[in-house]
């Protein structure tokens, strides 16, 4: 059994965490831990807080993990090389953030990273902010535990296919018609503010 | 298909690029569609914030691993502990008195006085102990002798003229004494160990091993002298 050794190999990890279910788990928990020690660096290098270097890890973790698993990553460097490097992006967009107050562009789905026209990224970014997302977040745990751990998942990288697989649906249509409408609901929720 | 699906479409990616851009138009003129774009990208970042909050406080909850990336620190760690208990330990194994030292500690201690009901049985073996408790030691071990002259198996005589040959530092004599004794059949037999003393007082060619021996044969044999003689082995 691989998960009885601290440190895995990244083709363990990479497996672990597509394989899903609990292997997903430990692979995540074990990836986590095994390069947790760029948290102390990073707090040194980039003066943040600890929180901050934590929270900046945490994300970037999280970031390789969406990865991995939507096969994004493509093995063209190691894991440690591009866990680094998605971390240095953060605590840069956090040293910045700290100086200008200006809004995180290294967020799971950045507006950045989309081929849309300027007007349109203009418009949107006007409409997105913190507040509004943490107004979100409270709404989200008013919504039915089903529709809950549905979006949570949704929110974590799953594919409508892994949600099905996860949350015993009958197939990956019947779940994104299913989170669709959650989605819908928390909508709902949202505009009675 | 409703607008939600058309915004996830566009925001994976999956539209063509003339339906990318027939969609991009509405979202400019239509202010409403840009609120439920930017409603759903908002949801997927609260999602996934939610997300992260408890895999934070998942992977803070577990111990840290210490830095793999740093084994020079680990290794020199290792040294500098492996040398420190090196040192710690000559340094103890020094202050530690050796075995002779030690059973001489114990005989002083233990043998200074013998109890009169250690005696508890012929007159002549209460006056060599009254003897033995007043340092006259060789009268002490003449009136030992005289008994077991008249008794050679006496197991407190034996005992005695041991102790008392022990005391006068002739070891050869005490571990006669205490061999004979442990030939007796005395339920709790002190002989092994009262030998043991000897030879290790003594500390002639092989009495250290054959120390070891008697000392070993004490502990397993539950004979009298076995918690001394399980510490000393130690």
């Amino acid at each position: 059994m691989i998960f009885f050794k601290r440190t895995l190999s990244d083709a363990d990890l990479i497996a672990g965490i597509r394989a899903g279910g609990l292997n997903r788990r430990n692979c995540e928990n074990c990836l986590y831990d095994q390069f947790r020690y760029l948290i102390r660096e990073a707090t040194f290098k980039h003066q943040l807080l600890p929180d901050e270097s934590a929270s900046a890890y945490s994300d970037a973790v999280l970031t390789v993990i969406e990865h991995i698993s939507s096969q994004r990553y493509e093995g063209r460097s190691g894991l440690k090389t591009y866990l680094y490097q998605i971390f240095y992006n953060k605590c840069v967009d956090l040293v910045r953030k700290n100086s200008t107050n200006r809004e995180s562009v290294h967020q799971g789905l950045s507006l950045d990273n989309l081929s849309i026209a300027d007007e349109t990224r203009s418009i949107l970014q006007n409409l997105i902010s913190d507040s509004e997302i943490s107004y979100l977040r409270q709404q989200l745990t008013l919504l039915g535990e089903k529709c809950q751990r549905m979006l949570l998942a949704w929110g974590e990288g799953f594919s409508d296919e892994e949600i099905a697989r996860n949350l015993d649906y009958q197939s990956s249509a019947v779940a994104k018609t299913s989170r669709l409408r959650c989605l819908e609901k928390l909508r709902t929720l949202y505009r009675t503010r | 298909m409703n607008e939600l699906e058309q915004i996830e479409r566009f925001f994976q990616g999956e539209m063509s690029a003339t339906e990318q851009a027939s969609f991009e138009k509405q979202i400019q003129e239509n202010p409403q569609l840009a609120s439920a774009a930017a409603f759903y990208w908002q949801a997927h970042q609260a999602a996934r914030l939610e997300v992260l909050a408890e895999k934070r406080k998942q992977w803070e909850k577990a111990p840290a691993v210490k830095p793999l990336r740093k084994p020079r620190f680990s290794i020199a760690a290792g040294i500098a502990a492996v040398v420190l208990l090196a040192i710690l330990w000559l340094v103890w194994n020094r202050s530690q008195p050796n075995l002779t030292e030690r059973v001489m500690a114990y005989s002083n201690t233990n043998f200074q006085q013998l109890s009169l009901t250690m005696g508890n049985a012929t007159d002549s073996l209460q006056e060599g102990i009254i003897l033995y408790n007043q340092g006259k030691f060789p009268q002490a071990e003449q009136i030992f002798e005289v008994q077991l002259t008249h008794a050679p198996k006496d197991a407190r005589a034996l005992k005695f003229a041991g102790i008392t040959a022990m005391r006068l530092k002739n070891y050869d004599k005490a571990i006669q004494y205490f061999q004979q004794l442990s030939q007796t059949d005395l339920y709790e037999n002190p002989g092994p160990f009262y030998e043991a003393l000897a030879r290790i007082q003594r500390n002639q060619a092989d009495d250290q091993a054959k120390a070891q021996q008697l000392l070993k044969r004490v502990v397993q044999e539950n004979l009298p002298g076995k918690t001394q003689a399980t510490e000393w082995l130690d």
